[in-house]
């Protein structure tokens, strides 16, 4: 029986081409298939991360009122969109929405805060009144991280530290906090 | 081949993701938040995007630094921002803090993103800085639309780009 040949023929430079244009085909679908993979594990872990700083909210709500509620709920689900979130970032785990959580009742704000995300995936929480600004990066176990820029009399102050939340609430205190924490009269409610 | 060390006058774009953004309770934009300017575990220097590695005017070269982003393997979010800083009072600010090493800004071009420029012994944990860098120096912010309004060009390499 004759044996086959390996090589029959030598392929031409056309169908070379194509061989490679295949491949790269190959490439880019598996490219595309693993991205889709991370955005749906991506997708679904944020949709976790939504529903649990959700409840742990509706756990406190008594605490917050109704409006507030609707509104923590809207921002959670702005913060925490995957059309705009960066895969870089982790979604944000149940510990920092617990820290939070906590500074907001413990440092009894009526003036709610922004949020944000840190490249780790703590929640962040920024309170702005014109030039004046608090910014507070919540850490698992009540630990937080604060900066803040503070104009008064003419004279700007600025100052950062990290500790506890009773530790931030004593050290605001001294800088006025109802500028962040409360609606001036120019201010919407 | 020397390194191309960005320019005083010259200017840089960075990306601003949504989660980075300072907002306001009910998430009007109203600045940038210090972790903006914070590097990841595994970053060894902050990014941005070089303006004057394209040629043609200020805005053109701004457009062009814009699109490289978008056009980079970064997501650029519809709600996400560009903040513009420019290199001297970068370079100031972070200079001035204790203990700082001098900062290096070169022109370091990356596979997907030919204008990138590193900003190298960045600090890698000094939030009062990264505040002040927020408020001031890289405060002037373009959203979506204003980036789109900017004019269009060729986004041709400059000879700055060039290392001349």
């Amino acid at each position: 029986m004759p044996r086959s040949p390996m090589v029959t023929s030598m392929p031409s430079n056309a169908s070379l081409d194509a061989m490679f244009a295949n491949m790269r085909d190959y490439r880019s679908l598996a490219s595309r298939s693993s991205t889709n993979v991370q955005a749906a594990d991506l997708g679904l872990e944020l949709s976790n991360a939504r529903a649990t700083f959700k409840l742990l909210v509706s756990q406190v709500s008594m605490h917050l009122g109704i409006a507030w509620l609707h509104k923590l709920f809207s921002q959670i689900d702005s913060l925490l969109d995957l059309e705009e979130w960066d895969p870089r970032d982790p979604p944000p785990k149940a510990e920092t929405a617990r820290t939070f959580i906590r500074m907001l009742l413990v440092l009894k704000v009526a003036r709610k805060p922004g949020l944000g995300i840190s490249n780790s995936g703590n929640l962040i929480a920024a309170w702005t009144t014109g030039p004046n600004r608090l910014t507070v990066e919540c850490f698992p176990n009540d630990r937080v991280r604060w900066v803040l820029t503070r104009h008064q009399n003419s004279e700007v102050e600025r100052a950062a530290g990290e500790g506890k939340i009773d530790r931030l609430k004593s050290f605001i205190a001294p800088y006025d906090p109802s500028v962040w924490f409360e609606y001036g009269e120019q201010l919407p409610a | 081949m020397a390194s191309n060390y960005l320019l005083d006058d010259e200017r840089v774009v960075r990306l601003i993701p949504w989660g980075k953004l300072r907002k306001d309770e009910d998430d009007n934009v109203v600045g940038v938040l210090p972790q903006a300017f914070e590097l990841r575990p595994d970053e060894p220097y902050l990014s941005s995007t070089w303006c004057e590695y394209f040629s043609g005017a200020q805005d053109q070269q701004l457009r062009c630094a814009i699109e490289a982003i978008r056009n980079s393997n970064l997501k650029v979010g519809g709600k996400a921002q560009f903040a513009v800083g420019l290199v001297r009072e970068i370079r100031q600010l972070v200079d001035a803090r204790p203990n700082a090493k001098k900062i290096r800004i070169i022109h370091e071009p990356e596979e997907d993103n030919e204008a990138h420029a590193a900003m190298r012994h960045w600090p890698e944990s000094d939030v009062e800085l990264f505040d002040l860098l927020a408020q001031s120096v890289w405060s002037m912010l373009y959203n979506s639309e204003a980036a789109d309004a900017l004019p269009t060009s060729e986004c041709a390499c400059s000879e700055r780009g060039q290392g001349k």
